[in-house]
């Protein structure tokens, strides 16, 4: 399975933003997905703007990267106007949507 | 004492019965795959399976050929629901995997084929656990029920965490969290069912330490099959409270 475009989006925004290459913003991404507990194949616009709000400062900050708030301000700006071009077909239902059908009464 | 150590056998069998009844009836309407799937391994393994075998002992000296017939369509119905649990980690937790599809085909062939197995060595007469494909059949159920279990726990570890960024709801994270303990004291249960009979040389009835055992795993099991899929009121807020307390000190 190939990474979701808002993974993918996130990542080239940060080489072109920071002093990151492309394998660090990479690792910096999957970082904070990992903290998320999301995943970079199945990651949505929603998901990742609340990665962006709540945990990529800290990861950039870790970095060294400077206005690293400030920065992710002008990436959730940025997410806003692209976010309908990320959004894909998704591959399968995921887990979590399985188990939320299970106990419902039929 | 003697019918205490019952409960935990009775307590599974009602919640895997009234859960499985659900679950199915929920496939019938939603048409989706996974409930059909999750319906009939908790139908299978549980009270149609392990039922029927209990039942089919009643017959042992006054009717063999009804009761080999119980055993038989019991045998063939724990397959059919470790199959079932089989397709079920493949298609839910690695939809695209090869090695998971593999390994779900691959255990639907061994569990039709020691069917059949146990149909031309014996005609399925209550058998030896340590018989070749006895032994087979047992191993993929624990199999099934592990496999599911540690997908279940891996996936609660990321849902806590989508919790409380408030990506997730705590009722369905919680839901992972209890059928990962249902599925593992199922599993585990059967394991230490299979090693006492095989110890002792005794079926499970008849060696009380492997008796309690399993009636114990099988309570353990029970309660979180019905807290995953048939939660009472209480509990259900208890976890949103739980969570809406948790993200409060985490902003705090």
């Amino acid at each position: 399975m190939v990474d979701a475009p808002a993974f993918d989006w996130m990542c080239t925004r940060l080489e072109q933003d920071t002093s990151l290459d492309r394998l660090a913003a990479r690792g910096t991404v999957r970082l904070a997905l990992k903290g998320a507990g999301l995943d970079a194949r199945t990651l949505t616009p929603d998901q990742l703007k609340v990665v962006i709000d709540k945990l990529l400062v800290g990861e950039l900050t870790a970095r060294g990267i400077d206005d690293a708030a400030g920065l992710c301000s002008s990436l959730l700006a940025a997410l806003a106007s692209a976010a309908q071009g990320l959004t894909t077909e998704a591959a399968g239902e995921a887990p979590d949507a399985v188990f939320s059908r299970l106990a419902r009464v039929a | 004492m003697g019918n205490l150590v019952w409960i935990g056998f009775i307590a599974f069998f009602i919640v895997a019965l009234v859960v499985g009844v659900r679950v199915l009836l929920l496939a019938r309407r939603s048409r989706e795959l996974p409930e059909l799937l999750m319906g009939v391994g908790v139908l299978g393994i549980g009270p149609v399976g392990f039922g029927l075998m209990v039942v089919a002992r009643q017959f042992e000296g006054s009717s063999p050929e009804f009761h080999t017939l119980l055993l038989g369509v019991s045998l063939f119905a724990v397959g059919c629901g470790a199959f079932a649990q089989f397709v079920f980690n493949w298609r839910v937790y690695h939809p695209g995997s090869g090695i998971a599809r593999a390994l779900a085909l691959l255990a639907g062939a061994g569990l039709f084929g020691t069917f059949v197995w146990a149909g031309l060595a014996h005609g399925f007469i209550a058998e030896d656990p340590t018989a070749p494909h006895s032994l087979i059949r047992s191993l993929l159920q624990i199999s099934c029920l592990l496999w599911g279990a540690g997908e279940s726990f891996a996936y609660w570890t990321k849902m806590r965490r989508r919790v409380r960024l408030g990506l997730a709801d705590p009722v369905v994270s919680n839901r992972f969290l209890m059928w990962a303990i249902g599925a593992f004291a199922a599993g585990w249960g059967t394991a230490v069912g299979l090693a006492g009979q095989i110890i002792t040389g005794a079926p499970t009835t008849e060696a009380n330490w492997v008796l309690v055992s399993s009636s114990m795993h099988g309570l353990v099991a029970a309660i979180a099959i019905a807290l995953a899929f048939i939660p009472p009121g209480f509990y259900l807020r208890y976890i949103r409270t739980r969570a809406e307390r948790s993200n409060a000190d985490a902003t705090t």
